[in-house]
């Protein structure tokens, strides 16, 4: 009797202290965390129009949901992962499925989710994300109950116009300006923001958009992801300056030669393909 | 007697250990209650906050929509000058408006937004930053971020009771500049052979060109944001604000164009954003055609045509909203953010107003835009790419340069106003 009662109450301690949660209180978390999100990573979700059960090994852990959202201070980009992991049930085993949701400023989502918040008991998932929401349908083993939570990715373009971006949630108790940038980071100006090569291979991954000043492409290229970019403010058409671009292809076509149209120069100078692979002025 | 007292100490652990599991219970019961009490408000909140969000981006984008402000139910005089200088247009996407309208209302109460809400009004307040302003400034130049517009206000948006959720949102500058079309635009001039046409295209690239010149208040929010900035001439008359900015010079023009994450605007790209096409549905004309006015395809119509050919002419007040010229000035004064000389693609001043630099890489002795209402109608300063010269530095006569038929004798002992605006290039619109 006296076991009996101890395993009783220790059963009820452990679930007030559990930290799964209700399913209630996971869609909470998810809103909360979501709201500031911008870009969508995982590919398969990016488009997924019509709802599919996520399937994978029993016991193995499968990304959802890879998203990107600002950090409070704008300064950094906080990545949020949404793991699945897939249930294993037969005569033997009863090994429900785990939804875990993990935080991370690396741009990659865990293989293994150890994260506390979770929503467990989930016998099978759909996830699907049309119009800007995010659709997730489960079963829970033990209430016998199917599920839909739906989340509204608000940044998305299909929720909104250009002008407004969510940036974050929180509960800090102050509001506190943000720090205007005292070194400049990421590329300078007049420096290459995006680099490619003849062959149309990329030699620098586009990061213009953490131009200070914008990005100026130049002339001579004619791949699909465009020509190489400087940082602002440098002055194209000058002598031994990139040349302005007067117009650009995207199909392979060699628009680096000498006195090509495709760039242009003050007044007595001319086109010339470069080392580099863009018209520079001579 | 033992058998007695084992039974009662075996009775007596029972009753604790149902006490203790019936207030577990008691207790799991009641935290399951309010947490879901909890998750229920905080969802509630977070949607709240959403809808509270929209109403201040309608602000934001669409500005005075009450005409508080022109009918001087503002007193904003410090932060936006004027109100019977400029137009409506003035006041969209514009930082010193919402410190002004949120001002305005804090005098009478808090500042906040009225949600309805699952049939309940809730408010929802703006939060100021360090107690004075109720945004603050987001461009690229002054803040790292992936996600950092070329110009923006980042506001933070609160519920009255409980402060558990706050939403920071950044509203973007999308009021300031039109988007040109992707198609083949020629420079200049049409020459008399147009295979000697200087054409260009945008095909697979974004241009954007500011709608209206760069203001004195512009300058001025570039100024209190880098206590680097020293410019030359330049000073804010507080009534003058929202008038072009026509004293600085061409670099620190293009410094403050870099600011906005934007450059100097080049004079080719003026010339498309001005010339009429001659057929809006055909991207890739052989030959492009172009009238000397930006309001019509015919050069041989329309009032400069008729004041330049015809010395009786007199111009009217309609005619000075196709160009504000010299004649014009008896009538009214000119007003920035005016829908004035509006191009087809909706850029102000094409023809008349102000003397407008470009970047001009390819003719660099062709930077200006001298049509402007130092001129009369009559004068041929008045037609689309027919430019002068500024040395970029000076305001007197002397650093100035007119084509030989243009009569400057009236501008002898002036000092002459020079404004600007700004473009940026982008990979997606």
């Amino acid at each position: 009797m006296t076991k009996i009662g101890l395993i009783l109450f220790l059963l009820i301690l452990s679930a007030c202290l559990s930290k799964n949660k209700s399913v209630e209180e996971f869609e909470y978390i998810l809103l909360k965390e979501l709201v500031g999100t911008y870009e969508i990573i995982v590919p398969e979700l990016k488009n997924k129009k019509s709802n599919s059960e996520i399937v994978g090994a029993p016991m193995s852990w499968v990304t959802i949901l890879k998203a990107s959202k600002m950090k409070s201070s704008v300064s950094s980009v906080e990545y949020i992962c949404i793991g699945y992991r897939v249930p294993y049930v037969n005569e033997h085993n009863n090994q429900l499925g785990i939804l875990k949701l993990h935080k991370t400023s690396n741009n990659k989502c865990p293989e293994y989710y150890t994260d506390e918040l979770s929503l467990t008991d989930i016998t099978y998932l759909y996830v699907n994300q049309t119009k800007g929401i995010l659709n997730l349908k489960l079963m829970l083993a033990s209430k016998n109950l199917s599920k839909n939570i739906e989340v509204p990715l608000y940044n998305l373009l299909e929720n909104q116009e250009d002008v407004l971006t969510y940036v974050t949630l929180d509960n800090k108790d102050n509001l506190l300006p943000l720090e205007k940038r005292i070194k400049r980071q990421g590329p300078q100006p007049g420096e290459k923001c995006f680099d490619i090569n003849s062959k149309c291979e990329v030699i620098k991954p586009n990061v213009c958009d953490e131009c200070a000043f914008g990005s100026l492409e130049v002339a001579g290229s004619s791949c699909p992801e465009g020509g190489i970019k400087f940082c602002q403010p440098i002055f194209c058409g000058g002598k031994n300056m990139p040349a302005c671009l007067r117009f650009k292809k995207i199909k392979n076509e060699d628009l680096c030669y000498q006195d090509s149209p495709a760039g242009f120069c003050e007044a007595g100078l001319n086109t010339y393909c470069g080392n580099d692979g863009y018209l520079v002025c001579l | 007697m033992l058998k007695k007292v084992l039974k009662y100490k075996i009775l007596l652990i029972v009753i604790v250990l149902l006490s203790v599991i019936i207030f577990s219970v008691t207790l799991y019961l009641i935290k399951s209650k309010n947490n879901a009490e909890q998750i229920r408000q905080g969802k509630d909140e977070v949607e709240v906050l959403i809808k509270a969000s929209k109403s201040l981006k309608r602000i934001w984008q669409s500005g005075d929509l009450d005409s508080l402000w022109k009918s001087q139910d503002l007193d904003c005089t410090d932060l936006l000058g004027d109100p019977s200088q400029t137009k409506d247009t003035y006041l969209r996407c514009n930082p010193d408006f919402i410190q002004c309208y949120f001002e305005h209302l804090d005098k009478i109460y808090r500042p906040h937004f009225t949600v309805l809400h699952k049939n309940i009004k809730q408010k929802v307040y703006l939060n100021k930053f360090n107690d004075k302003k109720y945004y603050q400034l987001l461009t690229k130049s002054t803040y790292v971020g992936k996600n950092v517009p070329h110009f923006g206000i980042m506001v933070e948006l609160t519920l009255q009771n409980n402060l558990k959720n706050r939403l920071r949102i950044i509203l973007k500058d999308v009021c300031s500049d039109v988007l040109l079309p992707q198609r083949i635009y020629a420079f200049g001039p049409m020459p008399k052979d147009h295979k000697k046409d200087w054409k260009w295209d945008n095909f697979n690239r974004s241009i954007f060109i500011d709608k209206h010149l760069v203001s004195n208040r512009d300058i001025r929010e570039w100024i209190a944001h880098d206590s680097n900035i020293k410019l030359a001439h330049f000073s804010a008359e507080s009534m003058k604000l929202s008038q072009p900015a026509t004293t600085l010079k061409i670099s620190e023009m293009r410094k403050y164009c870099n600011f906005r994450g934007k450059e100097l605007l080049h004079a080719h790209v003026f010339d498309a954003a001005t010339f009429l096409p001659m057929d809006m549905s055909n991207p890739r004309p052989n030959v492009i055609i172009r009238s000397p006015w930006s309001y019509s395809r015919v050069s041989k119509e329309g009032y400069l045509y008729q004041a330049q050919t015809n010395e009786n002419y007199e111009v009217t007040k309609t005619d000075c909203t196709y160009a504000f010229t010299a004649d014009c000035l008896k009538y009214f004064k000119y007003q920035n953010y005016n829908d004035w000389a509006l191009s087809f693609l909706g850029i102000s001043g094409s023809l008349g107003g102000y003397m407008e630099v470009f970047e001009n890489i390819s003719h660099p002795e062709q930077n200006l835009k001298a049509s402007s209402f130092y001129f009369p109608a009559s004068s041929s300063v008045h037609r689309l790419a027919n430019r002068s010269y500024w040395d970029g530095v000076g305001f007197n006569q002397n650093n100035f340069k007119f084509s030989e038929e243009v009569d400057v004798n009236s501008l002898r002992g002036q000092e002459l106003q020079v404004a600007f605006r700004c473009m940026r290039q982008s990979d997606h619109d």
